[in-house]
C-alpha cells in the first residue's frame, strides 16, 4: 500500500496490511523527528509534496522492489504538514518469506524515497529555518 | 503561449505562490520556462541552478518541449524519508 497524508501514521495497520501467512519476516523502519541537527536545536519540521507525483512515484517504487525481490510485499507511508519532535514522518514496511531480502528491500526503498520522490522536509530551529537539501550560496 | 508552472518549498516560498503562469514561445523548452521564472523571480537565485522540472509527472531533461496543456513543476531538492 501507498499513503501520503497529513495524518497520523498508523504503523500497526500498516504492518497488518503488509504481513501475511506466507511472509516469515517483516522488517517495518520507522522515520522520527530528530531533536537536533548538527548541534541546532530542532522547534518542529514540515514535510510538503508534489502529492500525485510523490504518489505516482511511491507506487513506481513499491513495483519495483516487489519485481526485484520475488515473494515481498512493500509498504511506504509518508506524512505530511507539521511534525513534532518524536513524530513518525516515514513508515515503510517489508514483509517477505524469508528476512536477508526484507532487510535489504526495506533499505532500498528508504534510500530512493530519499533520492527521487517530490518531497521537501523544513526544519525550525530556534535560531531560523531551512529547506533540507537545498545548497546555500555558503556551501 | 502560457504555461501555468507548479511550485513548492522554498521556491513556492519565495515566489509567493504555489502556481505561476508564465510566458513563453510555442517552441518553448524547459530551460526556457526556468529562464523565463527566474527573470521574473530574480530572488530564486541560487535555487534556480538546483531545479530539476517534471512535465505531466515526468522528470525530463532542460531540452524537453513544453506545451500548452503540460503541468510543469518546479522540483527544488528533494528531502523526504529520513537520513
Amino acid at each position: 500500500m501507498i499513503l501520503i497524508t497529513h495524518d497520523k501514521l498508523a504503523v500497526e495497520d500498516i504492518v497488518s496490511e503488509t504481513r501475511g501467512n506466507d511472509k516469515g519476516g517483516v522488517v517495518t523502519f520507522l522515520g522520527t523527528i530528530r531533536d537536533t541537527t548538527d548541534t541546532n536545536r530542532v522547534l518542529y519540521l514540515e514535510y510538503e509534496a508534489y502529492g500525485p507525483m510523490a504518489e505516482k512515484l511511491l507506487k513506481k517504487l513499491v513495483a519495483e522492489v516487489e519485481r526485484k525481490w520475488p515473494g515481498i510485499r512493500a509498504s511506504v507511508a509518508h506524512r505530511l504538514g507539521r511534525l513534532e519532535i518524536g513524530e513518525i514522518s516515514m513508515v515503510a514496511v517489508v514483509a517477505s518469506p524469508h528476512r536477508a531480502e526484507a532487510f535489504k528491500a526495506c533499505n532500498f526503498i528508504v534510500d530512493q524515497v530519499k533520492s527521487d520522490v517530490p518531497i521537501w522536509k523544513k526544519e525550525v530551529f530556534e535560531t531560523g529555518e531551512v529547506w533540507v537539501g537545498l545548497q546555500s550560496s555558503s556551501d | 503561449m502560457i504555461v501555468t508552472v507548479k511550485t513548492f518549498a522554498a521556491l513556492r516560498e519565495i515566489i509567493g505562490s504555489a502556481s505561476v503562469a508564465i510566458d513563453v514561445s510555442s517552441d518553448a523548452s524547459v530551460r526556457d520556462v526556468i529562464k523565463a521564472v527566474s527573470e521574473r523571480y530574480p530572488g530564486i537565485g541560487i535555487i534556480a541552478s538546483q531545479i530539476i522540472i517534471a512535465v505531466n509527472m515526468e522528470y525530463v531533461s532542460f531540452d524537453h518541449p513544453v506545451h500548452e496543456s503540460d503541468e510543469v513543476a518546479l522540483i527544488p531538492p528533494v528531502s523526504g524519508g529520513s537520513k
